[in-house]
This record gives structure tokens, sequence and C-alpha cells, in this order.
């Protein structure tokens, strides 16, 4: 897909009036670059930007910018309001009209995702590097593309762990929020028997089933987009995954206390430590026992033993 | 030691509903930042402020890891509560959608002191009155 960036070049003082005006002509958001905030810092964090130009640090100048489709006609009304500001602040509002296309940032980060262990015995390959496997490590190709679960943010990890740790074959298991499917990949590895992964975004079902295919598990892992909790109903489950919010997780405890058998494990991730107690209730009124937590600076991951 | 940084992003997005499209893939994008991270941490502990936007300040280090904070609604966001509207208006020199009291200004550019681009409270009171008149609102004393 293809867009217009609209830049605004102006001045500090009418930032919050830019960023209004975009809010309010349906931007979905704006991006602010302000080199006088980033002088601030400097100093205090060794501050190198290396995707900014020394001349753009030397100005009191701000840019504020926000996205639309390419075929949204939006130059007459954004200067009318522009107008607006340039009389109310005395200053002068430039526009600058670049193209972007959603390829230009969808590849950018994947220079700096290689290759890494997760637990005894997950190794973690972008699908586009080499790793030949040691003993007794199970290898796990990923493109996550778009999709959550590249197996580096924590709440990914903690599941990993988790998989890597309960996981002994021969289970059936429904990951709740698939994202890549990572973590029904590496469970399906480590042996389980088979996986309901699924998604409510079309995206990572797409992805999701591109990875299973791609690590040859089409057999054993099932990937499907809808509703959880329909799909749950008189199934017959080991195990759930449920990396998503605590929310989310929440919505999901009584529903998987229907359907897991004692001593089935509920593996839940993704929730702030804020939210944590709110979790950690939930459980226990659903009868289940903690069993491990893992966090790591704001975020809990747990596993949790039906009774 | 502390992480080296590569740079500061700051947003001004939805709460609850980041997504990889504009403007949050675009900016992150630029810096090698692995955007779905974000979007997934940054709609966690938004969680419940869904209808709000919630602008956020993000720090990128050297190893393209992140960190960031949430910071105050946008002066435009809390004119409107102020003023009692849904949106500014649509032709601002024009039409007149509200009035805001000065002393509202005031208590505005108070909480968002520390997050403008301001050298003091009276500049800040001038950045929130210039964005009230640009949203079409009176400001009365």
């Amino acid at each position: 897909m293809k867009w217009k960036e609209y830049s605004i070049l102006t001045e500090g003082i009418c930032v919050e009036a830019v960023s209004g005006i975009f809010h309010k002509m349906g931007s979905g958001g704006v991006v602010i670059e302000d080199p006088q905030a980033a002088r601030r810092y400097e100093n205090l964090e060794k501050f190198n930007p290396d995707s900014v130009s020394p001349d753009f640090m030397e100005h009191d100048f701000v840019v504020v910018k926000a996205y639309f489709p390419e075929d949204k006609k939006i130059q007459d009304e954004l200067e009318q309001f522009l107008k607006k500001v340039e009389d109310n602040f005395k200053v002068k509002c430039k526009i600058f009209i670049g193209e972007v296309r959603d390829e230009d940032w969808e590849e950018s980060w994947k220079k700096y995702y290689h290759t890494f262990k997760v637990g005894h015995r997950l190794v973690i390959k972008p699908s586009w590097e080499e790793y030949s496997a040691q003993d007794s490590e199970v290898v796990i190709d990923i493109d996550p593309g778009m999709a959550f679960g590249t197996g580096i943010h924590a709440s990914t990890r903690f599941c990993l762990k988790f998989v890597d740790e309960y996981i002994k074959g021969g289970e059936t298991i429904v990951d709740a929020g698939c994202g890549s499917g990572i973590l029904s990949i590496a469970a399906a590895k480590l042996g389980a028997r088979h996986i309901l992964a699924m998604d409510i975004d079309e995206v990572a079902v797409r992805i999701a089933k591109e990875n299973v295919h791609l690590n040859g598990l089409d057999g054993i892992i099932e990937v499907a987009a809808g509703d959880i909790i329909e799909e749950l109903a008189g199934r017959e489950i080991d195990h759930m995954l449920a990396n998503i919010t605590a929310e989310v997780v929440n919505h999901l405890i009584p529903e998987a206390a229907k359907v897991l058998p004692p001593g089935g494990y509920m593996f839940c991730s993704g929730i702030v430590d804020s939210r944590w107690p709110g979790v950690q209730k939930q459980l226990t009124d659903y009868g289940f026992a903690i069993d491990k937590v893992l966090t790591d600076v704001d975020w809990v991951g747990v596993a949790a033993r039906k009774l | 030691m502390a992480k080296k940084v590569m740079g500061k992003i700051s947003l001004q997005i939805q709460a609850g509903k980041a997504t990889p499209a504009p403007p949050v893939g675009p900016a992150l994008g630029q810096y090698g930042v692995n955007i779905m991270g974000f979007c997934k941490e940054y709609n966690a502990k938004t969680a419940n402020q869904t209808g709000f936007i919630v602008p956020v300040e993000i720090t990128v280090y050297e190893d393209r890891s992140f960190s960031f904070v949430l910071k105050s609604p946008p002066a435009s966001d809390l004119l409107k509560k102020a003023a009692s509207i849904d949106k500014g208006s649509g032709e601002p020199n024009k039409k007149k959608v509200g009035k805001v009291s000065r002393a509202k200004l005031v208590e505005i550019a108070e909480t968002k002191k520390n997050d403008l681009n301001a050298a003091d409270l009276d500049a800040a009171v001038k950045m929130i009155e210039g964005t009230a008149r640009s949203m079409g609102l009176t400001v009365v004393d």
C-alpha cells in the first residue's frame, strides 16, 4: 500500500495545534520530530542519533508528520487549517509531501533479528539465516513478517520457556492469539500431537500458516481465524497457551477452566505487572494453582495448573 | 553501563490500537525497531484508556531494543473535553464551535507543562491558547 507523508515544518509553540489538526482529519496518529526535545537528551544518555542529520539537531524548528492513504485528497483542507494556525501563532507552517510504501518499513527491523536460544532446547532461527543444530537442540524456523512473535519480546520468551519445560510429547494444545505461530511450532517440534492455533488477525493467520509449512508441521498444527471461545466448547485439550493481554487472558480463564483436565496447564503471558494481581485472582477463583511465574522488568508470564 | 541511545521518537496515537500501519510503522521502521513488539507493549499498557489518544515517547537503543514512557493527552483532546465538544470546527476560520475559559487554559497548561516544548508556564499557556483558537474555540476571560 502507498501512503502520502505530510510533514509540517514549523515552530515548537504550535506543535499541539498542528497535531490536533491531523488527529481531526483522521490521520490515526502523528509523529513529532523535535530537535529541542532531542537535545535535552544529548548529554544525558549519550544520545547519538544515526538517522537524523546533524543539521536537524541544530535547528529550532519542529516537524509534525502524519500519513494518509495515497488517494485521499486532504491538501486543501490541511492548508486551510494550517492558515489558521499561522495566523494564531504568527508562525510559518511549511508543508512537505513525500511518499512511502508499506515495504519501506516492514523489512527494516530484520537486520537486527538473529538466531538465539531460549530455554534448554529451543533455538529460534530467522528463516533467512543458517544454523547447525547441536545435540538436543530443536530449531524453529520463523519469518514473523508483520505478525507478533519473534521470540524476543519477554512475553513470547516466557511462553517458549514454559513450552520447553512442560511439553513432554503427545499433548493436544490450543494456542490462543498465535501471532507468527512461534509457540505452536515450538510445542509441535517438542512432540505435541495436535495444536489448534488461532488469531483474530487475518495477517497473523496467513503468516502462521506460512511458518507452520516452513517447519513441515502442516499435519500437526491447524491454523484458523476466529473466535477461540466458540472453538473451545466441547474440545478435549491438555494445555492452553494464551500470550495476549491481561484483559483477554482474564476472559479466557473461565473457558479454559471448563475444558482443561486436572493437571492441564494454562500458560498465560502478555500481562503487564500492574494487571498481574487481577489475573492471579481470576486463576485462583477458577481452580488453578500457580505453578511458576516468570518476570522481566514490567512483564509477567505464568504457568497455571488446573486442580 | 547504560545502553547507548540511538533515537527518540514521539508519537500521538490511539490507546490500545497501535498497528504497524503509519504512523507507527515508518516512525519505528527507520530505526530498525521491532514494530509489532512495540505495538503489543503499547496496547497492553494503554488498554484501560481506549478511546483516548495517549502520546508516547520512545527511546531506541543501539541494539534496537526500546523503552517508552506514556505522556499526558494531547492539548486538542483536553480542550475538546474542557469545551464539551466532540470535535473541532470543520471550518475554523468561519465557525466557532465552543468556548473555553482562560482559567481552563492555564489548568491544561499546568497539566501538560512537562510534556510541552515550552520554556515556562506563560509559553505553555500561549501554546494551549493558540491551539484552542486554531480549533475554532473562543477564549473567554
